[in-house]
């Protein structure tokens, strides 16, 4: 059996000392994005539960399972929740939620919650895209940015990369920051192609670390073409899958000399926790 | 490694360019704390002003591009961020993002232009030119026409296109010395123009010396000098003087039978510009015995050239539009500026034939003898690749072979894989029986 | 004497025995990216197992590929085209057109007299239809790539996804499932682009014979492609057994002329 090294760890997590029953208000969000789904649980301001896995070609049955792993093995069912907002490129498929709601202001609501008021620049890094939301002193969106089309490479081409290269996934980042300088960023925009010109670099002698650092590293620089674009000033966070990915973030960091939030939840719980609270927000004031 | 067929030595007189060169470059970050004024753009008549000079941000974006590729990039990323598109021509996003971070490689100030004369060109980008630095601070512009006509000669046509570029170049003449305070210095401007008329003869020289097999000089030789007089400009003696110097010595390098590449045993063009921030491609090649015998864009200097039908390579429109053939003495600035106006007016330059006349590439081909085509596709830079396509369809009939590779554009790296270039390179040599004659 | 060819793809390396015009073994394995040397000699030490023989036992090694210099052990090295050229006058003699349709590259050889080559057209960038992309496609949609593969029946109406861009493409793919549409007729319609982007890049200089053009590399064992692919440029491709080694085999044939 192949090792698929592209596979990131799917997870899911349910609490076990919330009593839920207790709590006034229950909601959920679920975010179905292109690569992966998202769901998650609150009790009133309380994370109760949540999933994290590949979005599979059945949209609705990825939102169904997200949901199913979030509630677990507690007795809190889908009827229980009061509530539940769709967010996400697939949100149309969250055939249970009441409402959807666009993907930035639930990223907005939910790093908000994750990092606490003081953030004002959300970097969302996903899959196909990314986006930079500068947000005001309250709740509310003052300006966002989107990259163009064609990306050196969201999240999905870097599945491919690990596939080729066969590096872990998860291990690409650290991997990529064993240098002692970054080489320059591999050229290629397409990330179609960005892929064959980092792997052509072996053939001028660069190791290992070195190639997925000029690869990770122009996936860095576009993505910092296009947040400056909000003209970025702490305090900053990152959401999203590549959010985990040690060798963007810290180049990122490096290229926008600020040091980004961190916080105890998953970064790629972003959308969906924004989505539950903008639910529980709809709830409170019906 | 085998042992050379030709013998090659370098070229005596390129110490002399690459000082010219210097020279001008320096004068350039020099003009403000001089307090002269530096225009953008590129007129043939910018001497008679004393205190103006010229500079395009084409040599700028390509220098850059040749000397750091991470400054380069840094400077495209400047300009995207204040709004500028990925798809600009990189010439422009590397100069204009360094004059939003207000220095050059180096550290040195950006040299800040003071006035804008763009010109229209068959690169569409080109009339935006200017707009970066109109943008940065109000600075006056002054649009130069310049007519493209592809059809066969036209007398009256001719007639009326030159009208049109001696009134506008008057104009222009007239009102920076009002809107500047500036004096056109008449005298000097007419002496440059009798003295500017030496160099193409001697331009048309070394091109022409390079149909010779094998050629005296190869490409990346040519591009030592194909700006002097042209893009760069200099004192005008000085200028004839060199290329007087470069053709004797190339005419020498014939007789003698001195190479620019030892091996040569494969001749290939291409079309402008290359990419230059990779221009190790061509000692690449050289490795498989192959000297690129220039561009129609680095001949540039020698005027429009075509086959006739006898066979001969001769300039199109004879002596037309070169101060030679100016029928009466040059006495006042209008009669300067009717014999400086050369084939340009008339709708022909030479590097437009690459754009504008799908079959003017065979005629080169033939007249060089080249076994072999490279036409780059520059997705950004589209004046440098329309036609490109069709072009290579028409070198294929008369049994040219041809390589297209794709990139951005010659002042940009991004989206030019070099190792798959290499690749390219290795598998167009290897499928036409040719093997490295060296590692 | 026996000899030996091995094709370094990006993906995948092939390795292919050669006695008196007879394969003897195959190997393939994943190429891998820092390590693909050492994958080079795992993959020979299997096809010299497999074929019974010692490393002194051939004669002459001849690698191709991306990763020919990956082969530290070759004896020579020749660029991809001319490999296939080798194969494809092997294979059929009566050819005069090979397609090789791989992971990231598409060639088009088209061959001249003896052992001429007389044009190489390959894919600039833009790739819709090439191996890397289908599989990543296949993954998307919850398949197998076999499973993709052989999907038989025309797209249905209306579904189709870009056919100039791999990117632009996965996207409009995504959108279909977004839109649930049945993700067989999502498969069906990025197999169809890839074939259309194909054929384009057969049309680019000369479009190829009908009946002596050859087609190889791994996608060649994409029937549904292949079927899309013959359908819109009327070209019967003949297809060999092992198709993906041809390129290995062109290099073994050469090491033995």
């Amino acid at each position: 059996m192949t090792q698929e090294y592209w596979r990131w760890p799917e997870s899911a997590w349910t609490s076990k000392d919330i009593d839920w029953k207790k709590s006034k208000t229950v909601t959920a969000g679920v975010d179905i994005g292109s690569n992966s789904t998202q769901s998650a649980i609150m009790c009133d301001n309380l994370l109760f539960g949540y999933a994290n896995l590949r979005t599979g070609p059945d949209y609705r049955e990825s939102a169904g399972a997200a949901m199913r792993q979030a509630l677990g093995k507690s007795a809190m069912t889908l009827k229980d929740i009061r509530y539940t907002v769709g967010t996400g490129w697939g949100s149309r498929n969250v055939s249970f939620a009441q409402k959807t709601v666009d993907e930035i202001n639930c990223h907005a609501r939910g790093a908000r919650f994750m990092h606490g008021p003081a953030v004002k620049i959300i970097v969302d890094l996903g899959a196909q895209t990314c986006k930079a939301i500068r947000l005001y002193d309250w709740d509310r969106i003052r300006d966002f940015v989107m990259n163009d089309k064609c990306a050196a490479g969201m999240g999905r081409s870097i599945e491919v990369m690990a596939d080729l290269l066969q590096v872990p996934i998860q291990e690409m980042g650290e991997r990529s920051l064993a240098v002692d300088k970054d080489p320059e960023p591999v050229s290629t925009t397409c990330y179609a192609f960005a892929n064959t010109e980092a792997i052509g670099l072996f053939r001028e002698g660069y190791k290992e670390s070195e190639v997925l650092a000029a690869y990770l590293f122009a996936i860095a620089w576009r993505i910092h073409g296009t947040i400056g674009r909000v003209q970025p000033e702490k305090e900053l966070a990152f959401t999203g899958g590549l959010a985990k990915n040690t060798g963007i973030v810290k180049r990122l960091e490096r290229e926008m000399k600020m040091t980004a939030l961190t916080s105890e939840y998953d970064p790629q719980l972003a959308g969906a926790i924004g989505a539950a609270l903008i639910a529980r927000d709809i709830v409170e004031k019906a | 490694m085998s042992k050379q067929r030709w013998e090659t030595r370098p070229l005596e007189v390129w110490n002399k360019a690459k000082e010219m060169r210097a020279k001008w470059q320096q004068s350039i970050d020099t003009a403000s704390s001089e307090r002269v004024l530096l225009a953008q753009g590129n007129v043939q008549w910018s001497i008679g002003f004393p205190a103006l000079r010229v500079i395009e941000d084409n040599p700028v974006g390509a220098m850059m591009a040749n000397k750091s590729d991470e400054f380069a990039r840094i400077c495209r990323l400047a300009g995207e961020v204040l709004g500028w598109g990925r798809e600009i021509c990189g010439y422009q996003l590397n100069c204009w993002g360094a004059m939003y971070l207000g220095h050059q490689m180096d550290g040195s100030p950006f040299p800040f232009r003071d006035l804008v004369i763009p010109f229209s060109d068959p690169c569409d980008q080109h009339t935006k030119r200017g707009q970066a630095p109109m943008d940065y601070s109000p600075i006056p512009r002054f649009q130069e026409n310049y007519p493209l006509y592809t059809g066969p000669r036209d007398t009256d046509r001719e007639k009326a296109m030159v009208e049109d570029k001696v009134y506008s170049t008057l104009y222009i003449i007239e009102e920076i010395e009002r809107i500047f305070g500036q004096k056109f210095d008449d005298e000097r401007f007419i002496e440059s123009v009798k003295l500017s008329g030496g160099i193409r003869p001697y331009a048309q020289d070394v091109s022409r010396f390079m149909q010779h097999i094998p050629s005296p000089l190869s490409q990346k030789d040519l591009y030592s000098f194909y700006t002097l007089g042209g893009l760069t400009k200099g004192d005008p003696a000085e200028t004839v003087a060199i290329w007087k110097a470069l053709r004797d010595e190339v005419k020498w390098r014939v007789q003698n039978n001195i190479a620019a590449v030892g091996n040569e045993r494969y001749r290939w063009m291409e079309t402008h510009p290359p990419p230059w921030h990779f221009l190790k491609y061509y000692r690449y090649m050289e490795k498989y015995g192959a000297v690129c015998i220039g561009s129609q864009y680095s001949h540039m200097m020698a005027g429009p050239f075509e086959l006739k039908e006898d066979g001969a390579w001769a300039p199109r429109m004879g002596n037309a539009g070169f101060v030679q053939s100016f029928d009466k003495p040059i006495k006042t600035r209008e009669d300067a500026i009717r014999a400086m106006i050369g084939t340009e007016a008339r709708g022909h330059r030479f590097k437009d034939d690459e754009v504008i006349r799908p079959y003017a590439l065979n005629d080169f081909a033939k007249a060089y003898k080249v076994n072999g085509a490279i036409l780059p596709l520059w997705r950004c830079g589209v004046g440098c690749t329309v036609t490109r396509k069709e072009q290579g369809l028409r070198l294929s009939e008369i049994g040219v072979r041809v390589l297209h590779y794709e990139g951005s554009q010659p002042g940009d790296r991004t989206d030019l894989d070099e190792n798959r270039l290499l690749d390219q390179l290795d598998v167009w040599m290897e499928s036409q029986g040719l093997r490295k004659l060296e590692d | 004497m026996i000899t030996a060819g091995i094709d370094v793809g990006i993906e995948s390396l092939k390795a292919v025995i050669l006695k008196d015009g007879k394969v003897l073994a195959r190997g393939i394995g994943l190429s891998g990216g820092a390590h693909r040397a050492k994958i080079v000699e795992q993959v020979w030490s299997e096809a010299l197992a497999a074929a019974r023989l010692k490393p002194a036992d051939i004669g002459k090694v001849i690698a191709t590929g991306q990763g020919k210099n990956d082969v530290r052990f070759a004896d020579d090295r020749v660029v991809e085209p001319v490999a296939d050229a080798w194969a494809a006058r092997f294979l059929y003699p009566k050819a005069t057109c090979v397609v090789d349709i791989g992971a990231d590259q598409v060639r088009l050889v088209t061959l001249g007299k003896g052992d001429s080559i007389l044009e190489v057209v390959m894919n600039q960038k833009c790739a819709a239809g090439l191996g890397i992309f289908l599989k990543s496609m296949a993954r998307t949609l919850g398949m197998a790539l076999d499973e993709m593969s052989g999907l038989s029946g025309n797209p249905a109406g209306g579904v189709t996804v870009n056919d100039g861009c791999a990117v632009f493409a996965e996207m409009d793919a995504l959108g279909l499932l977004n839109r649930n549409v049945p993700r067989q007729d999502v498969a069906r319609a990025v197999m169809e682009a890839v074939a259309i982007r194909i054929n384009s890049i057969l049309n680019d200089k000369i479009m190829p014979a009908r009946d002596t053009t050859i087609l190889v590399g791994g996608v060649s064992k994409n029937t549904a492609v292949v079927n899309a692919l013959q359908r819109r440029s009327e070209i019967g491709f003949m297809i060999p057994e092992h198709a993906e080694y041809a390129g290995a085999l062109g290099a073994a044939l050469m090491a033995a002329s």
